[in-house]
């Protein structure tokens, strides 16, 4: 009996201990432990669309790097990618065991509008920080929640951009639009369509391709048919090689524009340079030909992590999530490491521009002072390199 | 328009049509559906780089090696993987083929990467005018072979002593055994075959559809039903209804819309289905008896 009253008062004195040392233990979020933090993201990495990789390769590398360097704060950064293969089903399964088994502090970096629109209210409901998403569709941009910091502008945004660029570029009144059939190309119609009247130009052809679709040619025919004076493509690199190896088939000279996401070295590598000649691509970063030291120390520490990696914009999506990531981190170097201060320090980067991004300026509350990348340029394609186009506007 | 659509269909139609034989020849000779058909096609197209870009060897000794290498590579499938089960039910053999798939996606992936990669050889763009519409001449080399190999086949078929030994294995495999055709050999034989067509098809597709472990998987599922579409059985029924999806899935793409193009291939399969079970070339019948 006596022993038993003692084991309980000790019993009694461990959970005391427990209790009064409870909010030091959990003072730090989920995925923080004394020497490393745990951040997760979706990526393409096998599947149709796997070009996108390129993004999970370039935040890896800005990982492998920093870690290399000795981390931040002593903490090294374990920066954990899973294939989700664009396939948004996958995606949630992934994303749920993200947060409910590996307990990741922020899912940094991840990849696609259509992955991410089926799991971004899970992602907000469950009050993970969402950093530097590659998607521009609307759903994703404009949901109102303190935990998600868009990467670039929405698809909606670039739509506008784009008609305003065929009018005063081009000159053309009458365009064809050719979509990728999911949430980012549904959303730039929506903004193409929202500013005609403003601009006077007339949609008239407006065909959409399957992701896996084998060729565009239906599409492609019906386009040139519909007498259009330019073609706003909404596409990604290699449904973009096929639209451009149609059109010098059909030898049908339009001006093209393509949207940012589809700015990749492999659209000519795939379709030919000639195919290619002349065509203007939106974008929102530097190229990797800047002079400028912020890329080329990118474009040193990819060359030095994934060496087989041809250098492009879509590297770029992934260092600025990984970059803004860490110096939010960076500037958490005392006090509990939790994701709502991580929301507050991000909220303070204030015209900060060491990173990729030539200024970074996050403001308070959500979408759009949460994007990290606020303006989008252009580049046209010419004798075989991309090369900066200022429209009349800027 | 109309013309332009129905050429750019048959150019489709004609990649089809190249899985669809191979898919048509193990079916008829194995009982299997074999679903890794594209992917041994796919690895032909990954070695053609190999070959062409990294060891520089001329295009048509290229086409010579990504033969014979996927003609190993069916043997291989066909004695190491296929032939220890192949007394098992249909199910079991078509599930194999999908882990046969898997491997080989992983395979392609460990060795060349998933990025997506040009293939170092490309047709001459000028495109050929036909009748007033234009067709590429990389599609146009692809319905000429497709249209040869399924005469070959048919000729191989029908009037060699391998072919109707071939035809009598899939009409009754236990008599064929008894009357002394080497089951087993023309079993391997048919393996070789897939892997044969499959590397014409990984060099010819390759320009247009671009590199990738995933390149196939469209080409396959659309070669499968127009295999079905033709019967199953039939050569010439799965080069009839390869074309005949390009240019439906075209005219619907074109007329309708392009939310429907997709669809097409798989409504006119269950259309058909529903009114001729046994396909466009009725070989089939004989399994109502």
């Amino acid at each position: 009996m006596k022993f038993g009253r003692r084991a309980l008062m000790s019993l009694a004195a461990v959970a005391a201990i427990g209790v009064l040392g409870a909010p030091a233990q959990a003072a730090d979020g989920p995925g923080i432990s004394d020497d490393s933090v745990l951040i997760c993201s979706y990526q393409p990495m096998t599947g149709k669309v796997s070009s996108y990789f390129r993004m999970g390769k370039g935040a890896d590398a800005w990982f492998k790097h920093v870690n290399e360097n000795g981390g931040v704060n002593g903490r090294m950064i374990d920066y954990k990618m899973v294939d989700d293969k664009y396939e948004p089903a996958r995606t949630k399964n992934i994303v749920k065991r993200f947060v409910e088994r590996d307990e990741c502090f922020a899912i940094v970096a991840p990849l696609g509008s259509a992955p991410t629109s089926a799991v971004i209210e899970y992602i907000v409901d469950q009050s993970v920080p969402l950093i530097g998403a590659g998607t521009g569709a609307e759903k994703n941009l404009t949901i109102a929640s303190q935990w998600v910091f868009p990467l670039y502008p929405s698809y909606y945004t670039e739509g506008q951009q784009l008609v305003r660029f065929a009018k005063e570029v081009f000159g053309a009144a009458k365009v064809a639009v050719l979509y990728q059939n999911d949430p980012s190309g549904k959303t730039h119609i929506a903004g193409i369509e929202s500013v005609l009247g403003d601009h006077g130009v007339e949609v008239v052809a407006q065909e959409g391709y399957e992701p896996k679709e084998v060729d565009v040619s239906s599409q492609v025919i019906k386009m040139k048919e519909s007498g259009a004076q330019a073609v706003i493509c909404s596409c990604a690199p290699e449904p973009a090689a096929k639209f451009y190896t149609e059109r010098a088939k059909l030898g049908w000279d339009v001006p093209v524009v393509n949207v940012f996401f589809g700015k990749s070295p492999k659209v000519p590598e795939l379709a030919g340079e000639a195919a290619v000649e002349g065509v203007y691509f939106a974008t929102i970063f530097r190229d990797f030909d800047s002079p400028a030291p912020q890329i080329q120390e990118a474009k040193s520490i990819l060359a030095k992590y994934y060496p087989e990696e041809q250098p492009d914009a879509i590297h770029l999506w992934g260092f600025a999530g990984a970059q803004v990531f860490t110096e939010a981190l960076r500037r958490m170097d005392s006090g509990a490491i939790t994701r709502e201060r991580l929301v507050e320090t991000l909220e303070g980067i204030d015209n900060w521009t060491e990173s990729v991004v030539p200024n970074v300026t996050i403001g308070e509350g959500n979408a759009p002072e949460h994007f990290i990348v606020k303006d989008m340029s252009f580049v046209v394609y010419k004798g075989g390199k991309f090369e900066e186009f200022s429209p009349p506007w800027m | 328009m109309l013309g332009q659509q129905i050429l750019s269909g048959l150019a489709t139609g004609s990649l089809y049509a190249l899985t669809a034989i191979a898919v048509v020849v193990v079916f008829r000779n194995t009982r299997t559906i074999n679903l890794a058909q594209g992917d041994f096609a796919m690895i032909g197209a990954f070695l053609g780089i190999v070959f062409l870009k990294d060891w520089g060897l001329n295009y048509y000794v290229t086409i010579l090696l990504v033969v014979a290498c996927c003609i190993v590579l069916g043997f291989g499938v066909e004695r190491i993987i296929m032939r220890p089960i192949a007394n098992s039910d249909w199910l079991t053999l078509f599930t194999t083929t999908i882990g046969i798939y898997y491997i080989l996606h992983g395979v392609a992936g460990l060795f060349w990467g998933r990025d997506t990669k040009a293939f170092p050889l490309t047709f001459d763009p000028t495109p050929v005018d036909i009748l007033g519409a234009v067709i590429s001449q990389g599609h146009l080399y692809n319905m000429g072979w497709a249209l040869a190999i399924g005469a070959v086949l048919y000729a191989f078929f029908n009037f060699t002593k391998q072919g109707v030994a071939m035809r009598a294995l899939t009409d009754d495999p236990e008599a064929a055994y008894m009357m002394g055709i080497p089951v087993r050999f023309i079993v391997l034989l048919t393996w070789g075959l897939a892997g044969f067509i499959a590397g014409f098809v990984g060099i010819l597709i390759a320009p247009i559809i671009y590199v990738s472990p995933e390149m196939m998987d469209e080409v396959l599922v659309k070669g499968y039903v127009a295999a079905v579409f033709g019967g199953l059985y039939s050569i010439q029924g799965a080069v009839i209804g390869a074309l005949l999806i390009g240019v439906a899935e075209n005219l619907a793409g074109g007329y309708i819309g392009s939310h429907v193009k997709t669809a097409t291939a798989f409504v006119m399969i269950v259309v058909l289905l529903a009114f001729r079970p046994q396909g466009l070339i009725g070989i089939q019948k004989r399994r109502e008896i």
